[in-house]
């Protein structure tokens, strides 16, 4: 079952100590990276999706993470990237949420593997954990992070 | 105090399940006992039996979209035991949700 779950984090997709003040800057970061890996085909459809979802209700959640996440037919495996800002910033114009983690999110439209959306909820749910947290604001180590996020089995 | 809710977000990969896993923890700081049904990206799991819905106290509804299965919980809506929030709340603002349920 691991193997698989690999996958879905890439270490290359992992971006800690970031100076970005914008969201748009954030997925503009995450999205090349992804085209750039292979995790999708092209960036416009993919950043589309994420940009409706969010104009849908920001994906900005509190404890200073924001999910920005898309399905689209762009996204040729589930994935997730991640980016630590060094400064807390304001995720969405008019609204007070700031953030300081960001987890991109990219699915599939038609998904059949369901150990990768799997993996997706648990780290989700893994946020809520104040400590798991604390980890991921004070790393400084890319290393550190990716053996982090695949813990949560 | 006996729990049962529902979460479910329009692209169901993330707030869907954080907002599961954020009602099951206030519940458990509580005492309370909860069960949570998903309607998310790998469909409906944990789904809710009516005799379970039937005897819980309080139902919590934190979706922002349909969902399936919607006449379950007819009785408890005419009964005023459903409370309906967004995802977004139940993470945000678990303990708050949980205090305005308690108050139906």
């Amino acid at each position: 079952m691991w193997i698989s779950l690999k996958d879905v984090i890439n270490k290359k997709m992992i971006f800690l100590q970031q100076n970005f003040a914008t969201r748009d800057e954030v997925l503009h970061v995450l999205i090349d990276s992804a085209l750039q890996n292979g995790l999708i085909s092209e960036q416009k459809p993919f950043l589309q999706a994420v940009l409706d979802r969010e104009a849908n209700v920001p994906t900005a959640i509190g404890y200073q993470i924001a999910i920005p996440h898309g399905k689209s037919d762009a996204v040729k495996q589930p994935f997730i990237g991640f980016l630590q800002a060094k400064q807390d910033f304001k995720w969405t114009e008019g609204y007070e949420e700031e953030v300081k983690l960001v987890f991109l999110i990219g699915v599939p439209k038609e998904n059949e593997q369901n150990i990768h959306l799997k993996f997706i909820s648990r780290l989700s749910k893994k946020l809520l954990d104040d400590d798991f947290r604390t980890k991921l604001l004070e790393s400084t180590d890319v290393e550190q992070v990716y053996q982090l996020l695949n813990s949560i089995y | 105090m006996k729990i049962v809710a529902v979460t479910a977000c329009p692209t169901g990969v993330a707030h869907t399940y954080m907002a599961q896993e954020a009602l099951e923890k206030e519940c458990q700081k509580r005492g309370y006992e909860i069960q949570v049904e998903t309607q998310g990206s790998m469909g409906i799991e944990n789904e809710l039996e009516q005799d379970v819905i039937d005897e819980a106290d309080v139902v919590i509804l934190a979706v922002a979209i349909r969902i399936d299965g919607e006449e379950r919980f007819e009785e408890k809506m005419d009964n005023g035991k459903v409370l309906q929030i967004e995802p977004a709340d139940a993470i945000k603002h678990p303990g708050e949700v949980l205090d305005r349920a308690e108050k139906l």
